[in-house]
């Protein structure tokens, strides 16, 4: 390996470790909820684990399960990547033509009163 | 100059297929993707001109598109984006560095990549996304996908070295 | 070569061993008590020992209190029509007969009568109630400073009547596991009743409290409360508690003048200074029309978003103070 390439390649894991070092502090001090947005509005896990939200194309079917981690069921997308991308827990899951965003750590919240 | 349109029409049609063959592989993140079409735009820039890098990768996501039914929607929107900014500091770093590596071009050009589809998601939804992460993600990514595409390009290079 | 390596390496371990220096998480602790999910979470010191405090209170308070619970001084109260007077039920007696009147009557723990008719402790009707039976039985046996009474020794309720105090139990629970919590040690924590909320201190991270809202219909985001210390909010609303009658749902809350479950709003959440008023005065803010609701906010000064049944967000003068709304739509 040219000594160029392996300065270049350890310069870019320095940065992404101290990426994966912030974003570490930043979960470390904060709990979060999960929010779905979707069409600009946004929704949290319903205690029914299970929920329908209008995109662009239809409706996609979010579901949690037992241990938080949450998937896209049904999507109306023609790729169904975001279907296939399974499940996940504490990141992000987006369908592009759908427009469906499932961001565990964008707003922290101490509560949530009304569910 | 015949030969040279030849030539970026070939690659134009190269990178959109195989565009369209990655399209359906499962994605662990919307933007993580082999990027072997990236490979056809370095090729370009290396062999031809910064221009044809940029023509291939402005033709290839329009031609790709077209076949998948996704012109204009917000899936084309990303990887046209994608697919012009890393063409674009691809062929700003052949220029600038004369000492540039084909690995550091394709990493570099596969990063940005990444990261300006993970903007247009920012802008078109105005979700704040964790940047933190997905660079980190990206990076890990990244490198291994960009330095298999430059041995690709590199042999590719060498096999067409006469041509 | 070597240099940058090492410098790496250093970069990296230093990272490592700083990532392990943190140690100021809260712990949060759920448990199913008084019909509902209860959560509690607490930050260092005394965590644990101030969540176990506040737990037993709430244990405490369910024992005397609930409708449901047949050993309890309430099921004593409304199988016998008279019950000795205790602590909590002398407080909690207390705290109703004051924001009856207050709420002039909107808030009305006797009104479990007319639930009854509907069918919300058991025997769901086929038919909806009679309107002239609904009519007698207010009459009769609804209005708390008419049914109940009390002598030196003894609570009396009038024969027949039935009293639930679900709507400020859960309240008055909070106030008392706040209280052990301090007690107990610990100054930072939050307690969750099913939405009624109390916030305590300032977290670790100096951060201010915040509380999502949501419309309890469609789960969408409605608006984030800033809560100072001590503060407490409360969303009622007839979402979660209802009867179905010939596919018609009839939530809980009961409007007292018509005997008819209350429609004007989906939810309505208060913001105030005792987990009690807030508890209660949502409730009863949802029980009213919404000329009156909106009024009496006024009236009382209160922070309080309204989401009306058609689905308009209104908050009351000092709501703006409180809530900001989720305006990204």
């Amino acid at each position: 390996m040219q000594k160029n390439n392996l300065i270049f390649i350890i310069t870019l894991l320095t940065i992404s470790a101290v990426a994966y070092y912030f974003h570490f502090k930043s979960q470390n001090s904060a709990q979060y909820e999960v929010r779905v947005l979707a069409l600009n509005k946004t929704f949290f896990r319903p205690s029914s684990n299970r929920l329908v939200v209008k995109g662009y194309l239809g409706e996609s079917v979010i579901t949690w399960n037992n241990n938080d981690e949450v998937r896209i069921e049904k999507s109306p997308c023609p790729n169904q990547n975001c279907v296939r991308m399974g499940s996940c827990k504490n990141i992000p899951l987006i369908c592009v033509p759908n427009g469906i965003i499932i961001n565990p750590t964008v707003q922290n919240f101490d509560a949530v009163t009304g569910q | 100059m015949l030969k040279k349109y030849t030539t970026l029409a070939m690659l134009v049609a190269s990178a959109a297929a195989l565009q369209i063959i990655e399209s359906p592989l499962p994605r662990f993140l919307p933007w993580l993707k082999p990027g072997l079409a990236n490979a056809l735009s370095l090729y370009a820039l290396v062999k031809l001109s910064a221009a044809g890098g940029v023509i291939v990768a402005i033709f290839r996501t329009f031609l790709a598109s077209l076949l998948l039914g996704t012109l204009f929607s917000p899936v084309f929107i990303m990887s046209f984006v994608g697919a012009l900014s890393s063409a674009l500091l691809m062929g700003l770093l052949y220029k600038a560095f004369s000492k540039v590596t084909n690995e550091i071009l394709s990493i570099s050009g596969a990063l940005i990549n990444n990261l300006s589809q993970l903007a247009v998601i920012q802008i078109m939804f105005a979700e704040n996304i964790n940047f933190m992460f997905h660079i980190a993600i990206m990076i890990w990514v990244s490198i291994p996908s960009g330095y298999i595409v430059a041995k690709i390009v590199n042999e590719l290079l060498r096999r067409t070295a006469d041509a | 070569m070597k240099k940058i390596i090492i410098t790496t390496l250093i970069l990296l371990t230093s990272l490592v061993l700083y990532l392990h220096d943190y140690n100021n998480k809260p712990i949060s602790e759920s448990r199913l008590m008084m019909d509902t999910v209860i959560t509690v979470k607490a930050w260092p010191p005394n965590a644990q020992s101030a969540i176990n405090e506040a737990f037993k209170v709430f244990h405490e308070i369910e024992e005397a209190l609930s409708f449901h619970i047949e050993s309890s001084e309430l099921s004593a109260l409304n199988t016998n029509f008279q019950a000795t007077r205790t602590i909590h039920l002398d407080n909690i007696t207390d705290l109703s007969l004051k924001y009856y009147k207050i709420t002039e009557g909107y808030f009305d723990p006797s009104f479990a009568i007319v639930n009854k008719l509907y069918g919300f402790y058991g025997n769901i009707p086929s038919q909806l109630p009679d309107k002239e039976l609904i009519k007698d039985t207010i009459n009769e046996f609804a209005g708390l400073t008419k049914v109940l009474s009390f002598d030196k020794d003894y609570a009396h309720l009038k024969h027949g009547a039935k009293i639930d105090f679900g709507g400020i139990a859960g309240g008055y629970a909070i106030n008392l596991a706040a209280r052990a919590m301090v007690n107990a040690g610990c100054h930072t924590f939050l307690i969750d009743d099913a939405g009624d909320i109390k916030v305590m201190g300032t977290k670790p991270d100096k951060s201010e409290w915040t509380i999502a809202v949501l419309n309890p219909i469609e789960k969408s985001f409605l608006a984030t409360a800033k809560l100072p210390s001590a503060m407490c909010i409360s969303t009622s609303g007839n979402y979660e508690r209802f009867v179905e009658i010939n596919g018609i749902k009839y939530g809980h809350i009961m409007n007292p003048l018509t005997g008819f479950p209350a429609e004007d709003f989906v939810s309505v959440s208060v913001i105030a200074e005792t987990p009690e008023e807030a508890d209660i005065l949502s409730t009863a803010l949802f029980a009213m029309p919404k000329e009156s609701a909106y009024k009496i906010a006024e009236e009382l000064s209160l922070a309080a978003l309204f989401l009306t049944a058609d689905k308009k967000v209104v908050l009351s003068k000092k709501g703006n103070d409180f809530f900001l709304l989720n305006t990204t739509k």
